[in-house]
């Protein structure tokens, strides 16, 4: 398509005539006019009925009856005028679709798609950077910046030598992209916000913007946010719309309806207390909410089960299913119909004796009061006594709820894990059945941001503070990386309501910076959060030295693993993959562990963040369950990276596992996610996967042993490996790289000696204040005794354990090493010598 | 289009039927808030649903008392919804009654102000008017 051919002729647009009479009588003449006219009338009419003296109002008199006549007919005149220029020509309501635009740019004047702030915009205007200068000065745009922390101002000076460089995108290209953009979310009209946000898609801007961290895609939600408020306080202001009318309620209703008395006292009315809010353009689990409202209307039994993992948002659903129901936007069954939370929890706390009577006697009164939507939360808690151990969960009503599940009038949605559907609900067939069950996934990162976009005025006017768009992106970023076991959008909901209560006690600043977000969250969850890209940029590149100074004798290991790591990160756009994964072959005790631990310490701040899975625990096929959870439990292994989803994997003696558990990881590594046995999703993309093996180790120790380099060596090594079937080749290639491990020779276990007795001084010191100083004979006389080709490192420890560590702990808890003392140890005898 | 046949579009086509709509919401406002057809449906309905079933043996005493409260509690029902049925259809007559003069006013409201416009230019001829009425 030749955007060319496209027609595009501003002067032909009814928003163009607004614009041309503005510049000759513009709106605030117009007003000033009508105000003094108006107060003219005003003056007459009280002056005829509140006679004062000295002025005479007759209405026989030939001059105040033409002063009078003329203030009115142009008083009348301009009201109309106005009103005219407002509705007709300003507000721009297009007969055709942006859709139809898409699809076929041919057909329509492209300039006909753009609001009356745009076409202001564009008009007179020749070049595109003009244009967008005027975007950026609009009144949408101004406030989308104010959410920045930006202003036109600051924008024109930082772009000012990019302005003096004539390679903007053509007018028609960005507005046609911002068709594209407004009608993706169902606009009909293009505003200065999307065009802001199409500017970005086209360099130079995309490149200008990405430095300080915008991309088009944050200006196209806050776009969209500021569209959505801008339609919400037109409805607001439109009293007469059906919407408005509605929140006087009905007392006819009352007279047709049974009475709730006891529902009253044991509900909390979520109509009453939501009924009436705004419902916004976007709506979380929209699908999941129409087939919500099918369910609720079927012939058969109305009862409904929103299964999902706590926080996924069932309560957002049943939140815009009451504002739909109470606002008659659903299906005519259900509109005004009542939404009623019923609080299980109090009427469980007023006594076992009489609760299967008090429930039966709620039911029949929602089922008589025939305008009642049920909503019990967490109903698994109430059905069959196998799932929950808490003492409100000991309590069955599946036998009297069985009683009204069929019933067409009884209208029930129950929320449910999938624990909980698994573990309590599906062994009580019957009322299983019963149900209709509709799953919700969690949200996405950019529902998340809408969502919390559509509460920030609310949050704001409440706690009297700022939220910026950046904070927003921090709390996404943060929850993304670092908090797993909830899901969106309620991890971000949760961090955000902890930054607010960190704030409100010792926030100087009216305002939440991103700061903030990482303080609290580092107090949290414990794990250093800060600027990310910044410090995980830093860490890169150091890398291989940190490593060293943990790791000897491997440098072709280090070199490959950071290597590989800096490739990985080096991607702008986030892959949906794990950071890094490695497999590190080589024979036992020769630092692949110790590797990864230190990776571990210096990419992710601590030795903690690794979760160690030993896969020879995994040799059976039926293990998998173990491994990877059960419908009624979670796995062994899903659960841990679920807890700590920014964290370093071991998979240690990884060849020992069966082939079915290999194979997962074949997705695991493709594509960074894996449902565990509950289905769930479990996310790897922010996790280092590490598998080490001892297979082919005598191969290595053959090679080296031959003088051949490693590197070189790799290839044929692994031939031999795939030859041997150890691993499938499909699942060795999905690793970023396959490391080789040397075996350790007696000059590196010199050297790893020493550095496991400068722990040992380190720790000494730091806990105890003793001064442990030791000489190099001291590291060699223990390789003597510790050094063994075939177990490597393995055998140092103990040798260092038996005769350094053993002796020194002997001699403090006999007391006759204390603090302040000073020790060595005999190179020769190994005896321990203490200096007081 | 010229701007005139733009405005002439807005005047007696968009704004009218804008009119209409608005009218049309107020009408459906009150219609539901007095429940004028819930109630109708349910005209002879137990007062909020109150009544006893009878039940399955058969006690005379019962069966009488249980009788009387229904009959007791529909003809309850039945004069509570008649009052509010025809207080909701008089708020409808006076609705549409309103909505009829705020659309006659708008129909007419232009030439009224070129009505004004004459009688500012010539008042005599306007109180002489007036006086032969």
């Amino acid at each position: 398509m030749n955007i060319e051919d496209i027609y595009f002729d501003p002067s032909k647009t009814y928003t163009k005539k607004a614009i041309n009479i503005e510049r000759i009588f513009p709106s605030w003449l117009r007003n000033f006019a009508l105000t003094f006219f108006n107060l003219v009338l005003v003056f007459v009419l009280v002056m005829y009925f509140i006679p004062i003296e000295g002025i005479n109002i007759d209405f026989k008199n030939l001059k105040l009856i033409s002063i009078v006549s003329f203030c009115f007919f142009v008083s009348g005149s301009l009201f109309l005028f106005n009103k005219f220029i407002n509705q007709k020509l300003k507000d721009v309501k297009p007969n055709f679709s942006l859709e139809e635009v898409v699809r076929v740019p041919f057909n329509f004047n492209l300039a006909d798609v753009l609001d009356f702030e745009a076409a202001k915009c564009l008009s007179s205007v020749k070049s595109s950077s003009r244009f967008f200068k005027n975007i950026i000065y609009s009144k949408d745009v101004t406030e989308i910046l104010r959410r920045l922390k930006l202003t036109p101002r600051k924008i024109e000076d930082n772009l000012k030598e990019t302005f003096s460089v004539n390679s903007f995108p053509k007018i028609k290209e960005v507005i046609f992209e911002a068709v594209k953009i407004a009608n993706s979310m169902e606009f009909q009209t293009v505003s200065t916000g999307f065009l802001f946000a199409s500017f970005l898609k086209f360099n130079p801007l995309k490149n200008e913007f990405l430095k300080m961290n915008i991309k088009s895609e944050d200006i196209e939600y806050l776009a969209f946010w500021w569209e959505e408020n801008k339609i919400q306080r037109k409805i607001d202001h439109q009293f007469w719309l059906k919407e408005n009318l509605l929140s006087f309620g009905a007392i006819g209703e009352t007279f047709s309806v049974g009475f709730t008395p006891n529902l009253d006292l044991y509900s909390i009315d979520w109509t009453k207390k939501y009924g009436f809010n705004p419902i916004f353009h976007f709506k979380l689990h929209q699908n999941s909410l129409s087939k919500l409202e099918e369910s609720l209307v079927k012939e058969a039994s109305n009862c409904v089960l929103l299964v999902g993992e706590p926080g996924v948002g069932q309560e957002e659903v049943i939140l815009e299913l009451t504002k739909k129901v109470a606002q008659g936007k659903s299906f005519n069954l259900l509109n005004y119909k009542r939404v009623l939370e019923l609080n299980m929890p109090k009427i469980i706390a007023e006594g076992k004796e009489k609760l299967f009577s008090k429930i039966q006697f709620l039911f029949e009164e929602a089922i008589v009061a025939g305008n009642v939507i049920l909503y019990i939360p967490d109903i698994h808690n109430y059905i069959g006594l196998t799932f929950g151990v808490e003492e409100i969960a000991k309590v069955d009503i599946s036998g009297v709820l069985l009683n009204y599940l069929s019933y067409q009038d009884f209208r029930l949605i129950g929320t449910t894990t999938y624990e909980g559907l698994h573990g309590s609900i599906d062994l009580v067939r019957e009322i299983s059945s019963q149900f209709q069950k509709i799953e919700l996934s969690p949200a996405t990162e950019k529902e998340t941001i809408f969502l919390l976009l559509q509460r920030i005025s609310k949050i704001e006017n409440k706690n009297k503070i700022f939220i910026p768009y950046l904070t927003i992106k921090e709390i996404i970023e943060v929850c993304s990386r670092y908090i797993g076991n909830l899901p969106f959008p309620q991890k971000a909901f949760d961090l955000l309501e902890q930054s607010l209560i960190f704030i409100s006690r010792y926030g100087k600043k009216r305002e939440l910076t991103p700061d903030i977000i990482d303080l609290v969250a580092t107090s949290r969850l414990e794990v250093p959060i800060g600027k990310i890209g910044e410090k995980e940029k830093e860490t890169l590149l150091n890398l291989e030295e940190l490593i060293h100074r943990r790791l000897v004798n491997q440098d072709e290991a280090v070199k490959e693993v950071v290597a590989a790591l800096q490739r990985a990160r080096a991607d702008i756009t986030r892959r949906d993959k794990p950071i890094g994964s490695f497999l590190f072959l080589g024979p036992t005790g020769v630092g692949k562990t110790e590797a990864a631990k230190a990776l571990a310490e210096n990419y992710f701040g601590s030795e903690k963040a690794m979760i160690r899975v030993d896969m020879s625990e995994f040799q059976t096929p039926d293990s998998i369950t173990r491994f990877i959870g059960t419908i009624n439990q979670g796995g062994y292994f899903t659960d841990q990276v679920r807890e700590t989803p920014f964290s370093l994997i071991l998979l240690d003696e990884i060849e020992k596992a069966d082939f079915n558990i290999l194979n997962l990881f074949l997705q695991v590594l493709d594509e960074g996610r894996l449902t565990d046995g509950m289905g769930r999703l479990v996310d790897f993309r922010n996790t280092i996967i590490i598998g080490t093996s001892n297979a082919g180790a005598e191969l290595i120790r053959q090679a080296i042993k031959d003088g051949r380099d490693l590197t070189l060596y790799k290839e044929e090594f692994i031939d031999e490996i795939l030859k041997r079937g150890i691993f499938k080749p499909e699942f060795l290639n999905r690793f970023d790289a396959v490391v080789l491990f040397r075996t350790l020779t007696k000059e590196y276990t010199i050297e790893i000696a020493k550095i496991k007795l400068n722990t040992i001084k380190k720790d000494l010191e730091d806990k105890h204040g003793i001064k442990f100083s030791f000489s190099d004979k001291l590291a060699e006389k223990i390789v003597e005794i510790g050094f063994d080709p075939v177990f490597g490192g393995r055998e140092l420890n103990r040798a260092i354990q038996d005769k350094i560590e053993n002796s020194i702990a002997k001699a403090i808890l006999e007391g006759r090493v204390k603090s302040g003392f000073s020790i060595s140890f005999n190179p020769e005898t190994l005896e321990l010598i203490i200096q007081e | 289009m010229n701007i005139f046949s733009l405005f002439l579009e807005w005047y007696f086509v968009d704004l009218p039927s804008k009119i209409i709509d608005i009218w049309e919401n107020f009408l459906w406002f009150f219609w539901r808030f007095f429940s004028i057809k819930d109630l109708t449906i349910h005209f002879f309905s137990p007062w909020r649903r109150q009544y006893f079933t009878y039940s399955g043996g058969f006690n005379i005493g019962e069966w009488f008392g249980n009788l009387v409260f229904n009959l007791f509690s529909r003809f309850m029902g039945m004069i509570l919804r008649t009052i509010l049925i025809v207080i909701g259809i008089v708020v409808e007559i006076i609705v549409v009654i309103l909505g009829l003069l705020v659309f006659v006013f708008w129909i007419f409201f232009p030439f009224l102000i070129i009505l004004s416009l004459l009688i500012a230019i010539f008042p005599n001829k306007f109180l002489e008017i007036l006086n032969s009425l």
